[in-house]
């Protein structure tokens, strides 16, 4: 129990690339509704491996693409964890923290959602 | 022949002592009083859990890969938790507490196995002491089956399986401190401060991370370590078994205070405030209990 801890927030995000070319971050939150921490859902509790991640990224195409318009359909999507230095004495929001001290790391690079069946 | 069995004497009466110790009949109010705390604290968690099954536990919310159980459906999911909740609540109250316990026993592991993402050490511990659980006679005291057979329930019970669930307790304890002992960042107390500053950590654990001077920050950690790396032993010898336990209620306070690590503090507080006191005494402090009770209800009429 808390026998280790890097110093370090992450937040796992899903980027998403849709039909109309748009591309945006998809939102977690419709199926991550329960809070286990204060840094959100359950999403940011995933174990940081290939399997999960790549599990997560199909699960997203799934959902979003349910009885949506080929026309806005999602296309591929990007799983990455932003990750920062925390704070001592204040909790650090994602918007607060200069880019400059951001880290990214890339877990799934452009999954293809039409690959699946 | 004769110097040999001088020198084995006094590992025999140790052996005996240690059979003594875990064999004694005790009285069964401890291992009660914690099967209806351990009771409630799966009821308290189960209820936060009916609002979301199907996220939490059916083929609509994510699931990870590798889980060993089929998937449940939407409604199985709810049945399930709702079930939890009533059994959970029967072995809280103590009734029909066996049948209860292993009812909450097989739908809290299946429930924690479909979860997979928030699976902590907290949930296996329970899985082990409703386990042991099942072989103690909790329902004999302190519950409604006690209430419905007044009279015919045994008052002691034999000691070893309440001895398997505080040494489960212990090795818990034990290996939580060597891991910290073999990370050099936990002897320095990086992470204590780390932690402090986490996304587990309370408004006031944030508060203390950012005053915390490192010197008190290191003490912290060493304190930590040693704690969990000697209580698993003085908390076997008696005439120091009450400055661990209070030790380890200061202890628990602490993390409880500066951590959200929801039920896992109050489940060793009551572990250490009721399994590991002499089971006499713990007794003997709910009769006074029951007592006072009665005075003051007489008082009131």
């Amino acid at each position: 129990m808390f026998s280790s801890d890097d110093g370090w927030q992450y937040r796992l995000v899903v980027d998403g690339t849709f039909a109309d070319g748009a591309r945006r971050e998809v939102d977690l939150s419709p199926w991550f509704e329960v809070t286990v921490t204060a840094a959100g859902g359950r999403d940011q509790e995933l174990p940081r491996n290939q399997e999960a991640m790549r599990a997560l990224a199909a699960f997203v195409c799934t959902r979003v693409n349910k009885g949506r318009d080929p026309a806005t359909r999602l296309i591929e999507v990007d799983v990455a964890d932003w990750a920062w230095p925390r704070a001592r004495g204040r909790r650090l929001a994602f918007d607060e923290v200069p880019v400059s001290a951001l880290r990214k790391t890339v877990w799934i690079r452009r999954y293809a959602c039409e690959a699946l069946p | 022949v004769i110097p040999v069995r001088g020198l084995l004497s006094p590992f025999r009466t140790s052996l005996s002592r240690l059979e003594g110790a875990l064999h004694r009949e005790i009285p069964v109010e401890p291992i009660a009083v914690y099967r209806a705390g351990v009771g409630l604290l799966i009821f308290l968690e189960a209820c936060t859990w009916l609002g979301h099954t199907r996220e939490l536990f059916s083929c609509d919310g994510f699931r990870l890969p590798g889980c060993a159980l089929p998937t449940l459906s939407a409604a199985g999911a709810l049945v399930l938790s709702a079930a939890l909740v009533v059994a959970a609540l029967g072995l809280a109250l103590g009734l029909f507490t066996r049948w209860a316990n292993a009812c909450v026993l097989v739908l809290f592991t299946i429930l924690v196995e479909e979860d997979g993402i928030d699976q902590k050490a907290i949930h296996s511990i329970l899985i082990v002491v409703l386990t042991l659980l099942l072989f103690t006679p909790s329902g004999a005291a302190l519950s409604l089956d006690a209430l419905r057979k007044r009279g015919k329930e045994t008052r002691t019970h034999g000691a070893f399986v309440c001895r398997l669930i505080q040494l489960e307790f212990a090795q818990v304890y034990f290996f939580a401190g060597l891991t910290k002992m073999t990370n050099a960042s936990w002897v320095s107390g990086d992470v204590l401060f780390h932690v402090l500053s986490g996304r587990w950590a309370t408004p006031l654990g944030i508060w203390i991370s950012g005053w915390l001077s490192p010197l008190a920050a290191r003490t912290g950690a060493l304190g930590t370590i040693l704690y969990e790396l000697f209580a698993p032993v003085l908390l076997f010898i008696p005439c120091v078994r009450p400055w661990v336990i209070t030790a380890g209620v200061l202890f628990h306070l602490g993390i409880q205070g500066t951590l959200s690590i929801g039920f896992l503090g109050p489940h060793f507080l009551l572990a250490l405030l009721v399994l590991f006191p002499e089971p006499e005494a713990v007794r003997s402090v709910l009769e006074w209990m029951l007592r006072f009770r009665q005075h003051e209800k007489m008082d009131h009429q």
